[in-house]
């Protein structure tokens, strides 16, 4: 059955009550909850104190109880086990019928001491021999000299098998002196009744191991109790036996119940002065409250703070009352100052607003400004022809999403990233250039500027942007940079070297051929006045061709010569001829350019000309002063036919050197100019066109002919026959020439050992050639001999030099001055060449001839 | 040299036992058990022989009686040791199970007086014989009780003290250390001494009481030298009686005073026990006999069974004393049984007060015992000895 539930509603109700009313509950429900609090707190510290001081006072009654126990038990047990190492109680167990004259006044003298406690002196079957006056043996007697007998060490058993106090038997062993062994027992026996200590106040009791109580009483079920663990000597150590002390706890906290009585009473008297006083006091405090109440009801009807109070007895409510009028005079001046302020400011920002909207126009750069928190969204007219939002989207004003959907899908990710990196207070403005696509789809660069407003927790609050049109500054830096980039490209390849001086002669830039040229990093000259720069440079030149500066080319330059031009020479980092020059620019950071050129390889060839020249025209001079001479003397004097011809053989012999020279110079320009234009490469067979050559070769009268070892095998190679047979022609001519002494000229043929190449070895035994000869053979107009006696022209090997390597082809040369010189023609053998072009991809090598020569 | 020790180890129980039951055997099949002669003494004691001494001597008796056929028509006799370790709890609880078995007639103590004199009351109410051939106290053999069933042939406490002390006399020592032992022994020897003091007028004495396995006697020696004693009469065995000579021999020559003692000392090795220190100290003591100088037409025919028997030289025998008066006194009930014609214990003892003549190995006894002396040896033919180098016991004339 269910209960009808009691609906009750405290705020309900305290609304039916009076002000006064209510102070006075409150004020006597406070006194409750405060007096009751501090009742129930102190009767459980009390409490809490009696059990705490009373278990402590048990626990150390306890204590001392127990070791009151403890020393009692030992000197008891301690007295019996010195009786029974006593040399007399041995000595006793001989003497059966003298022993009682000694062991009597022992036994007598114990009694007296522990009336309590009965020692009975045993022989080695435990049959009493001598015994303390006050007892008889106890039962249990007999079990602890039987355990003692088996361990031969002292046994204990305590009798609980009795009606009043349990007996504590002890057994000590008698050794007999003259076996060593145990031959009786001195048994103490004691009732537990001897050690009881406690008085009425308390329970104590004595336990065993098993918590069985021996003696003693027991404690109430609520009682305090203390157990203690009792160490006792020797044999009685392991009967684990324990002290317990006990009061009861109803008598421990008898004082509380005093207290309590003591509380209620007083509390009662307090209770009735405290509703006394809140019913005072609520009147006192209510009172003028409401003639407040009521003046503040007048003004409130009235509308304006005018009413004032008057006739408050109270002190308090006196101030109050005056303080109130004063307030409600101030309240009306302010009430009248306020409304003008505020005619005041909502003018001066009417004015504000205006000039605002002024600037936003009248400037270039467009304004958006967006409240975070309401969303709304200020575009200005300037902004919306930047972002292209007038024609875009509805036809009132733009909204996010318009100038969102302007930027460049590839840019989006970079400006949402870059705004909010800002709104999350990460950078202190908003500032990105973007593009934007235009609703005719052209491109825009747009650039940001903004920054956001935060409140006091970093929340973003509103963000204003200014943004202006990038586009035709983004297009004109393009192109700079493009151009830029072409002009490096250029440089970076360029071999001519570009340095530039600013209008104060320091070094702004220098290319990358600088350091081609000089091994100088720009990066370490740019910046160096003239004055050094030239130094640095100096350092780096030959003593001999040094730097002058570009200070030499304007001394030049200033006298009218156009475009001068200075030359050094670099010893490093490595041997350069450099051509500089000097122009002069129109900016100011670009006043003078200094280009260099390497001009090493010009230079080396004008140097090698003008050698030619000059050891040519030295090599010619020699038979045409001969030829000049001697035709001098025929024309000018008379002379015998035979020496007529004598001078004019000289002169033709010369006349031929000389046309021998001019066609050797002849077929080396030839050979140098056209290369292998000239010749014609055929298909040889190797070995037969050297013998024919060596059968059209004329040898010199007198000397034997050429010894000829050619190979069985066809070896075939490509070359031009009348080419070969010139060098040929040249080696076994200078075989024959310079074995003045005579001696055999020989051909040996051979392929190497891969097959690749053919030998074609002329050995000769004649005058030979020292090592530093044999390095200079190829120069032209060499010569072996320093006689004079051997004609030449200087020029064959050169010849030769030439023809064969125009054929791939090498010379190997050894000489021993005085033993002769072996001369090998290495040429390419054809089957290599063609495993050549095979590997190299080449269509092969067919009967072709220069392209002029065809 | 060859020693044979005697000790109560398992084995020798087992030969005794052995021994037992093969005479009961041989007893059976001539319709009679075996008479068990029992042995209750010292045999565990540390360092003492003359259980085993006691042993030999009625062992070798008893077989020369059982090789002569016996008695009583071919009655075997048989012997049956028990150890008591000299305490009287255990010679009691030995005879008593002696004295329940009928075929015991007869009971060997050893050496010690408090374990024998407690056997008196019980022989006597059981009426068992009690032989006594060692335990001095006086009160043992003359015990005032009707009938009275112990025998003794030794030497008695008064017999000792009073030639000690005579001896005493004769060196003109008439201040003496008494060196007693706290038991009944100590007090019979006091008695003695007292009596015998008597005698010697301005003999004086100072008792100096010591317990049974003392170790040392350091305040003794002070008290007699404070009391001015010129002698020490000791009354004790072979362990105190060593160490009492070795702390006189460490004295100063001068303060080292000449020990008359009783026949204790001869219970064991005493020269072993003794030491080096004995040839220091003037010392003799009282014996019933000296065996090494016995001339006694006797002494050879034992000494041959002797070695027939046991295998060694009786000449090495430990404690001979206890050998020749328990020999003799086997002998003795031998004659008594024979006498009484009957192995009954009243009848043998009563046979035993009315001997006839033994010419035994201690001296030819006539009528030993009577009803009013059942001291078997007249005390007047004790001897004084003492240890010679080589630790043989002669006249305490000779060096």
């Amino acid at each position: 059955m269910r209960k009808p539930r009691i609906h009750f509603n405290l705020r309900e109700w305290s609304a039916t009550l009076t002000l006064q009313q209510r102070l006075h509950i409150a004020l006597i429900t406070g006194a409750l909850l405060v007096g009751g609090t501090i009742a129930i707190a102190s009767h459980l510290m009390v409490r809490h104190q009696i059990i705490s001081n009373a278990t402590g006072q048990l626990a150390a009654k306890a204590l001392l109880n127990r070791r009151d126990i403890e020393s009692r038990v030992a000197v008891v047990a301690g007295e019996a086990a010195a009786m029974a190492t006593n040399p007399v109680t041995s000595n006793a167990l001989a003497d059966s019928l003298g022993r009682d004259l000694y062991l009597k006044p022992l036994l007598r003298n114990y009694a007296l001491s522990w009336p309590g406690a009965a020692l009975i002196i045993t022989d080695h079957l435990g049959k009493p021999i001598a015994q303390s006056p006050n007892r008889v043996m106890h039962p249990s007697g007999a079990q602890a000299i039987s355990d003692m007998l088996q361990t031969k060490k002292a046994g204990a058993r305590i009798d609980t098998n009795r009606a009043d106090a349990p007996v504590v038997s002890i057994a000590y062993p008698i050794v007999y002196r003259l076996t060593d062994s145990v031959e009786g027992a001195v048994l103490l026996q004691f009732s537990l009744d001897l050690l009881e200590n406690a008085d009425t106040a308390y329970f104590w009791g004595l336990y065993d191991a098993s918590g069985q109580r021996l003696i003693g009483s027991a404690p109430p079920p609520d009682a305090l109790e203390v157990r203690e663990r009792l160490v006792l000597p020797g044999a009685l150590a392991n009967a684990g036996l324990t002290y317990s002390l006990a009061i009861d706890k109803g008598r421990a906290l008898a004082a509380l119940d005093y207290l309590v009585a003591f509380y209620l009473g007083s509390g009662a008297i307090a209770l009735l002065l405290v509703i006394k006083l809140a019913s005072i006091a609520a009147n006192s405090i209510v009172k003028p409250l409401q003639e407040f109440i009521g003046i503040v009801e007048e003004i409130t009807i009235s509308g304006r703070p005018s009413a004032t109070i008057k006739g408050i007895v109270d002190p308090d409510f006196k101030r109050l009352s005056r303080t109130f009028n004063i307030m409600v005079d101030r309240l009306s001046q302010s009430y009248h100052a306020l409304e003008e302020r505020v005619a005041a400011r909502t003018r001066d920002l009417a004015n504000s607003e205006e000039r605002w909207h002024l600037a936003v126009d009248a400037s270039n750069d467009g304004i958006w400004d967006w409240s975070i928190v309401s969303g709304a969204l200020f575009v200005s007219a300037r902004a919306r022809v930047i972002l292209d939002c007038t024609s875009h989207g509805s036809p009132t004003a733009p909204t996010l999403n318009d100038i969102w959907a302007r930027v460049h899908p590839n840019d989006r990710a970079r400006v949402f990233e870059t705004v909010g990196r800002h709104l999350r207070g990460e950078t202190e403005y908003y500032i990105s250039e973007h593009r934007i696509v235009t609703s005719d789809g052209s491109i825009k660069w747009v650039s940001d500027h903004g920054r956001a407003t935060f409140d006091g927790d970093r929340t973003p609050q509103r963000l204003l942007v200014a943004n202006s049109d990038m586009t035709e500054r983004r297009n004109a830096e393009d192109a700079v940079r493009e151009r830029t980039e072409q002009l490096n490209a250029v440089l970076s390849v360029s071999p001519v070297a570009f340095v530039s001086f600013d209008a104060s002669r320091r070094v702004r830039y220098a290319s990358p051929g600088f350091q081609d040229l000089t091994g100088l990093e720009p990066a370490g000259v740019v910046g160096l006045d003239e004055a050094s720069f030239t130094a640095l440079l100096a350092e780096r030149c030959l003593k001999n061709a040094p730097y002058a500066g570009l200070q030499s080319l304007r001394n030049v330059g200033s006298h009218g010569v156009a475009d001068p031009r200075g030359r050094m020479e670099l010893a490093l980092p490595v041997h350069r001829v450099i051509e500089f020059g000097v122009r002069t620019g129109a900016l100011p950071d670009n006043a003078e350019v200094m280009y260099m050129r390497d001009i090493t390889r010009e230079a080396d060839i004008d140097r090698m000309k003008s050698e030619f020249i000059s050891t040519a025209a030295h090599e010619l001079r020699t038979p045409m002063a001969s030829i000049f001479g001697f035709s001098d003397l025929l024309l000018t004097q008379e002379f015998d036919p035979t020496t007529q011809r004598d001078l004019l053989e000289t002169i033709n012999r010369n006349a031929s050197l000389m046309a021998s020279i001019i066609n050797d110079l002849l077929d080396l320009a030839r050979i140098e100019a056209r290369r292998d234009k000239d010749f014609i490469f055929r298909q040889l067979g190797w070995p037969e066109v050297a013998r024919q050559i060596v059968a059209d070769f004329k040898v010199p009268a007198g000397r034997g002919p050429v010894q000829f070892d050619m190979p069985a095998q066809p070896i075939l190679i490509r070359g031009d026959q009348a080419k070969l047979t010139q060098a040929l022609g040249n080696i076994l001519s200078n075989a024959y020439k310079y074995s003045p002494g005579g001696g055999d000229v020989a051909i040996r043929m051979t392929l190497s050992d891969d097959g690749n190449e053919a030998g074609l070895r002329v050995l000769d035994g004649g005058i030979g050639m020292k090592a530093d000869e044999v390095e200079r053979v190829f120069e032209r107009f060499f010569r072996a001999d320093h006689s004079g006696n051997i004609p030449g022209t200087g020029l064959g090997m050169s010849i030769v030099k030439e023809i064969i390597s125009l054929h791939n082809g090498r010379i190997e040369l050894s000489s021993e001055p005085g033993r002769g010189t072996a001369v090998t023609i290495w040429l390419p053998t054809l089957a290599a060449q063609e495993h050549s072009a095979a590997a190299t991809g080449t269509t092969g090598i067919t009967d072709t001839t220069g392209a002029e020569a065809a | 040299m060859r020693l044979l020790k005697l000790k109560p180890t398992p084995c020798r129980w087992l030969c005794a036992l052995l021994f037992s039951v093969c005479f009961m055997a041989t007893g059976h099949g001539q319709n009679a058990s075996p008479l068990v002669i029992g042995i209750s003494a010292e045999f565990g004691l540390k360092g003492s022989h003359s259980a085993q001494a006691i042993e030999r001597g009625a062992r070798l008796a008893i077989d020369e009686i059982n090789q002569g056929g016996g008695v009583l028509g071919g009655r075997k006799l048989v012997l049956e040791t028990r150890d008591d370790l000299s305490l009287p709890a255990r010679s009691v609880a030995n005879v008593r199970q002696f004295a329940a078995n009928p075929d015991v007639l007869a009971v060997f103590c050893g050496r010690y007086s408090s374990a024998a004199a407690d056997l008196v009351p019980l022989v006597n109410r059981e009426g068992l014989l009690l032989l006594n051939p060692w335990a001095a106290a006086d009160a043992i053999a003359n015990n005032g009780a009707t009938p009275n069933y112990v025998f003794r042939l030794s030497m008695t406490d008064s017999g000792a003290l009073g030639l000690m002390t005579r001896h005493a006399n004769a060196r003109k020592f008439k201040r003496v250390g008494l060196l007693l032992p706290n038991n009944a022994w100590g007090r019979s020897s006091l008695a003695a001494f007292l009596a015998a003091a008597a005698r010697y007028p301005g003999m004086q004495h100072t008792p100096l009481w010591y317990n049974f396995g003392d170790q040392d006697f350091s305040d003794k020696l002070l008290m007699a030298r404070q009391a001015g004693a010129q002698a020490i009469l000791m009354v004790a065995n072979e362990a105190e009686g060593g160490r009492l000579v070795q702390q006189i021999a460490a004295l100063p020559e001068a303060q080292r005073l000449p020990i008359i003692s009783h026949w204790g000392i001869t219970g064991g090795d005493f020269p072993a026990v003794a030491g080096p220190a004995l040839r220091s100290v003037d010392l003799v003591v009282a014996q019933t006999f000296r065996l090494h100088q016995a001339g006694h037409p006797k002494a050879a025919s034992v000494a041959k069974a002797y070695k027939v028997l046991f295998g060694e030289d009786l000449q090495d025998l430990k404690a001979a004393a206890g050998f020749v008066h328990a020999y003799d006194l086997t002998h003795l009930l031998a004659m008594a049984i024979r006498k009484a014609g009957s192995a009954e214990r009243a009848a043998v003892r009563g046979a035993m007060e009315n001997l006839g003549t033994y010419a035994g190995l201690l001296r030819t006894h006539v009528r030993p015992f009577t009803p009013t002396n059942h001291d078997g040896l007249d005390q007047k033919h004790l001897v004084l000895s003492r240890f010679n180098a080589e630790g043989k016991l002669v006249a305490a004339s000779t060096r």
